[in-house]
């Protein structure tokens, strides 16, 4: 599909038929390339998530794959729905088996009060945002929950800013934004890795993408006005979760707060509102749910050596594991942004357009940059660097290698040739900002 | 993509070296010490040579040489290629990088013989080439800015290549980091650039601010950043600290990054942009002032190190500020050949240090080396060369770079002219000592070590003997009319730095001249009075007797102590402050509030559930009496 859209980028309508005529909702789907682009990360996350769960050896290997593939199609169904309530549907549903993977095979004691925590709070959030697109749905003649057609309404004001505060909470912890991510370090921690890998790389994403498919057309006064509050929480929190990731000693619980950090940075992005930023973000997007799963990735074959997460129980892996080593180091140098990999251009580009939008926020984002990398570094060293303590490890296997390679593969080929992901978002891009946003 | 034979070719010099690095990841292990070392020299000296292949298509008229390989970023607003501009000031720093890093490759074949990690280094040190060779001939600043932390990147894994000793970590990571900090400076001042004048193409650059009208204010504030930038790479106070812990990794490493190029990028960044810096005096100003006293305060605390490559690790912070000295007075030439001579004498006295710390099986502190003239000779001769060039004496090449300096800095005001002579004596004294206490004396090394003494092989005195004839000729490629030069360099790179008048006359010239080489040679008499005639050794420091202040420069003025306690303690208190108490007291809040506010609502509802039929019945009429009322209302 990626390929027939470079030939030919217009908007792909799947299906469009009437779904609940009483309510005036339809099954519509449709995509175009930014659509496009979530679903190629989807499938490329659901994949790396099922390979660990092969190796992960679990009870009731069965009904977690399904779960799995059950969250593939909701997740999927997110990035393609047109429409609102429809999209609101997959969104509810993909909650429901990630509940169940987290709290039937999580690995932590307390796995009860967190997924509970982690559910309700979501829920609380969606709930919200379920009012917003009732009221949406309900503004035009007749109740009609088409994007297109929300897109034309005229709101005024005060009901935009409201609804913005409606969505915004959702999308705010479902990203996680700072202050609304209390239930998300002890959810990555406690998920079984495979789930976290995509909690991380592609629900949270879900978030972002939906502020970029709703919230900016739909609210375009609210975005101009209010916008920049909502930057400021989120750079506020790269600074915050930045910080944190350094004393944590859990190599989970670390990444987690790292992969907060990039997601403050990308939804800071969406706000400048224009290209560069946009482009930024879209890039990021795809690099983040690439090395996000490569850090979760190495925290689990960590895991694979000696059942730990902590950091004080390794050292020394690089005189045994120097491909994993060697692995770990290009998946690090692409969360820290370094030129020529995956996450620097689009960090550059988010950081441009910040900076021209509001330099406090571009500060707090940037020093996501200096603390990235103090944190990222201490960790390598503490983990892969000095003398071999008390481990007798053979290097990952030939499977393993694959993977990873690919993932190297994947991040320096993204840094030195980002165009084949520009080229697949500008059309969409371009519509929301001439739009909405430039006369 | 339709190349010509020198875009063909200059685009070949930097994929060598990377082609040596992807090689190293294909078949590295199947290769054996010797044929890696020799495959991964070819690759550079290859390169070396199609850069002199260009270097002679250039003259200093013709125009660059542009080479544009694909669209890097790309988006609508943006567009950032990927893309070479071959000039004279970029030819000249590839000559230098491919040139210099060839010696130092062959060197290390000799120096890193039987490392286990033998390949490995070869394979990070043709990395540095290609990213260093991406920093100076990229045509945009975002490139350029993608080599800078390339070489930053390198650098780190060098520092810390030993890497099973965590004081090489630890250094690794610091340098990392704090060059880090700096980037982030270079960083906002690029996007301030970029928000004033809409590209980040050198040439567009330079047309739309000479077409602009921009206050100068902005102009200011956007080369102080960049300045902060160069400060973090090429070491200046407030960013320097990495680089004496630097030191860590292996010698040539120290020669090649941290001595020759990558610390040298500061200065490419300055001269480079100097159509953006000649706009801002007062930045101008701060650069001065920043570069000499850097060039002091590193050369006061080089003169108690007693760690040969700490002497010479503060040398060259020392020297560097020297020639941020020139840039701040507007002497860009003059700077950009001191950064030259600088290259080829300060990699000869690092590969020379290398040479001695190979030949003692690892000894580093000078108080335990002594009379190693009578046991190396060559190293001796060659080590010699060096430290007459630095500390500019007639007619090594650190004479011509450093009176040139000297006399552009007379002409802004004798002031300057006098505080950097004093930084120049400092570099005589801490020179010779070094000097003096290594080669000359008493050997105060055990028997066992005296025995073991040799000579290195000749793969390591080739480089050297190379690098020392550069280091007493190279002065000539820029030499003053008064000294029968023709100033070939200054010219050379005109289209990109504009030539400075310099108009002393000759007589104070050469009084100028006398006077400071008079000075050099009375300091160098006190230094051989006090390390060779009474033939002192630097005391260990438990019982040192001085006073406080000397203590103060043994501990390095306890600089890093007060980042370390300062910004890293606060910024430590602070995280634990977020995780321990703001995580739980607020954010949990947060979070658990919407839960106990479900419960709290449904408690309530829950009440109304309370199993009487009358109350149901009541509610029920309530009910449909308001629907009833509502129906009415709309009707009517």
């Amino acid at each position: 599909m990626i390929a027939m859209y470079y030939q030919n980028p217009i908007t792909i309508t799947g299906i469009d038929l009437p779904w609940i005529p009483s309510m005036g909702t339809r099954f519509h789907l449709s995509s175009d390339g930014v659509s496009l682009l979530m679903a190629l990360i989807t499938n490329v996350v659901v994949m790396v998530s099922m390979y660990v769960t092969l190796s992960e050896n679990k009870a009731g290997q069965r009904q977690f794959y399904a779960l799995l593939l059950l969250m593939q199609t909701f997740i999927l169904g997110v990035f393609v729905a047109e429409d609102m309530f429809l999209y609101y549907i997959f969104w509810e549903l993909s909650l429901i088996p990630a509940y169940f993977l987290v709290l039937l095979w999580g690995e932590s004691p307390k796995i009860k009060p967190i997924t509970l925590r982690f559910f309700l709070f979501t829920l609380f959030g969606s709930l919200l945002m379920l009012i917003a697109i009732i009221t949406l749905g309900n503004m035009g003649e007749v109740g009609n929950y088409d994007l297109s057609i929300i897109e034309g309404l005229e709101i005024g004001i005060p009901t935009q800013l409201l609804l913005f505060v409606a969505f915004m909470v959702a999308f705010g912890i479902k990203s996680p934004i700072f202050p609304l991510h209390g239930w998300q370090a002890d959810t990555y921690e406690a998920a079984p890795t495979s789930v976290t890998i995509i909690l991380s790389g592609v629900m949270s994403k879900m978030a972002i993408y939906s502020i970029y498919k709703f919230v900016l057309p739909i609210l375009p006064d609210a975005v101009n006005q209010y916008g920049s509050y909502v930057v400021l929480a989120a750079t506020f929190g790269v600074f915050y979760a930045s910080l944190l990731a350094m004393v944590q000693t859990n190599i989970k619980r670390m990444f987690a707060y790292v992969s907060m950090a990039h997601m403050g940075i990308i939804a800071a992005g969406l706000f400048p509102l224009n290209s560069n930023g946009l482009h930024g973000v879209m890039l990021q997007i795809a690099a983040h749910a690439v090395n996000t799963c490569g850090l979760f990735l190495v925290a689990h074959s960590l895991y694979k050596l000696n059942g730990s997460y902590d950091m004080a129980s390794f050292g020394g892996l690089r005189q045994k594991m120097p491909l994993f080593a060697g692995a770990f180091l290009v998946i690090l140098f692409g969360a820290i942004g370094v030129p020529f990999t995956n996450g620097f251009i689009g960090e550059f580009l988010i950081l441009n357009s910040l900076y021209s939008y509001d330099v406090l926020s571009a500060i707090l984002a940037g020093s996501g940059v200096i603390l990235g990398a103090v944190y990222m570094l201490n960790l390598y060293k503490r983990v892969i660097l000095g003398t071999d303590n008390k481990t007798n490890y053979l290097d990952i296997n030939d499977v393993d290698k694959f993977l990873y390679l690919s993932l190297v593969f994947v991040i320096i080929i993204t840094g030195v040739y980002s165009s084949w992901i520009t080229k697949l978002c500008d059309a969409s891009i371009q519509t929301i900002l001439h739009s909405n946003y430039i006369q | 993509m339709n190349l010509n034979s020198a875009q063909l070719i200059a685009m070949m010099v930097p994929t060598l070296p990377l082609i040596g690095f992807a090689g190293y990841l294909l078949y590295g292990q199947y290769l054996k010490e010797k044929s890696a070392g020799l495959l991964a020299s070819l690759w550079i000296i290859l390169s070396f040579f199609l850069t002199l292949i260009l270097f002679f298509q250039l003259n200093e008229s013709s125009p660059a040489i542009n080479v544009h390989l694909f669209d890097w970023i790309n988006t609508d607003d943006l567009n950032i290629p990927f893309e070479f501009r071959i000039d004279q000031l970029s030819i000249i720093m590839m000559l230098l990088i491919t040139g210099v890093g060839s010696l130092i490759h062959i060197y290390s074949t000799g120096y890193m013989h039987g490392d286990e990690g033998f390949s490995r280094f070869f394979a990070y040190l043709n990395l540095f080439i290609f990213f260093m060779l991406i920093l100076v001939m990229a045509n945009n600043f975002v490139l350029m800015f993608a080599g800078w932390e390339g070489v930053g990147l390198c650098s780190y894994l060098l520092i810390g290549f030993w890497y099973k000793d965590h004081e090489n970590n630890k250094a690794a990571n610091k340098a990392f980091i704090i060059n880090r900090i700096g980037d982030l400076f270079l960083l906002f001042g690029l996007f301030l650039l970029y928000k004033q004048f809409g590209t980040f193409i050198f040439s567009d650059l330079e047309q739309n601010i000479a077409g602009s009208m921009s206050s100068p204010e902005i102009l200011t504030f956007i080369t102080l950043l960049l300045f902060i930038g160069a400060t973090g790479k090429s070491a200046q106070i407030p960013l320097y600290t990495w680089l004496p812990d630097a030191m860590a990794g292996p010698t040539p490493v120290s020669a090649l990054i941290h001595a020759a190029t990558m610390v040298t990028a500061g200065i490419y960044l300055i001269v480079r942009s100097n159509f953006l810096f000649a706009l801002a005096p007062l930045t101008n100003e701060i650069i001065t002032f920043v570069g000499l006293t850097t060039s002091i305060f590193a050369g006061v605390i080089a003169t108690k190190q007693n760690d040969i490559k700490k002497i010479l690790a503060y040398s060259t912070i020392s020297q560097l500020g020297l020639m941020f000295f020139a840039l701040g007075l507007g002497a860009y030439g003059a700077a950009f050949f001191h950064l030259l001579t600088h290259a080829f004498f300060k990699a000869l006295l690092f590969l020379g240090a290398g040479s001695v710390i190979h030949g003692l099986h690892g000894e580093q502190d000078i108080r335990n080396m002594g009379n190693l003239k009578k046991y190396m000779h060559y190293t001796h001769l060659l080590f010699l060369i060096g430290v007459l060039a630095i500390i500019a004496l007639p007619p090594f090449s650190g004479f011509y770079s450093k009176d040139n300096i000297l006399s552009l800095a007379y002409i802004q005001s004798p002031i300057w002219w006098i505080a950097a002579l004093f930084a120049g004596l400092l570099t005589v004294f801490y020179m010779l000592r070094l000097y003096f206490v290594v080669f000359w004396g008493k050997e105060r090394m055990s028997q066992d070590t005296i025995n073991k003494i040799h000579e290195s092989p000749w793969s390591m005195l080739l480089p050297l003997l190379i690098l020392g004839i550069l280091s007493v000729f190279g002065g000539w490629i820029n030499a003053p009319e008064l000294l029968l030069g023709n100033k070939w360099l200054e010219h050379f790179i005109s289209p990109i730095v504009s030539i400075h008048p310099s108009h002393l006359p000759h007589s104070t010239e050469w009084i100028l001249m006398a006077v400071s080489m008079g000075s050099i040679l009375l300091v160098a008499f006190m230094t051989y009075q006090k390390y060779v005639s009474k033939a002192h050794v630097p005391l260990i420091e438990s019982n040192a007797k001085d006073g406080s202040f000397v203590n103060l420069i043994r501990n390095k003025f306890y600089v890093d102590e007060l980042y370390e306690s300062v910004i890293g303690k606060s910024f430590l208190k602070l995280s634990q402050f977020f995780n321990s108490i703001f995580e739980n007291q607020v954010v949990r809040r947060i979070t658990d509030g919407t839960g106990q506010l479900s419960l709290y609502v449904s408690e309530n509802i829950r009440k109304t559930q309370n199993g009487f039929i009358s109350y149901y019945l009541f509610a029920m009429a309530l009910g449909v009496l308001g629907i009833l009322t509502i129906f009415i209302f709309f009707a009517l």
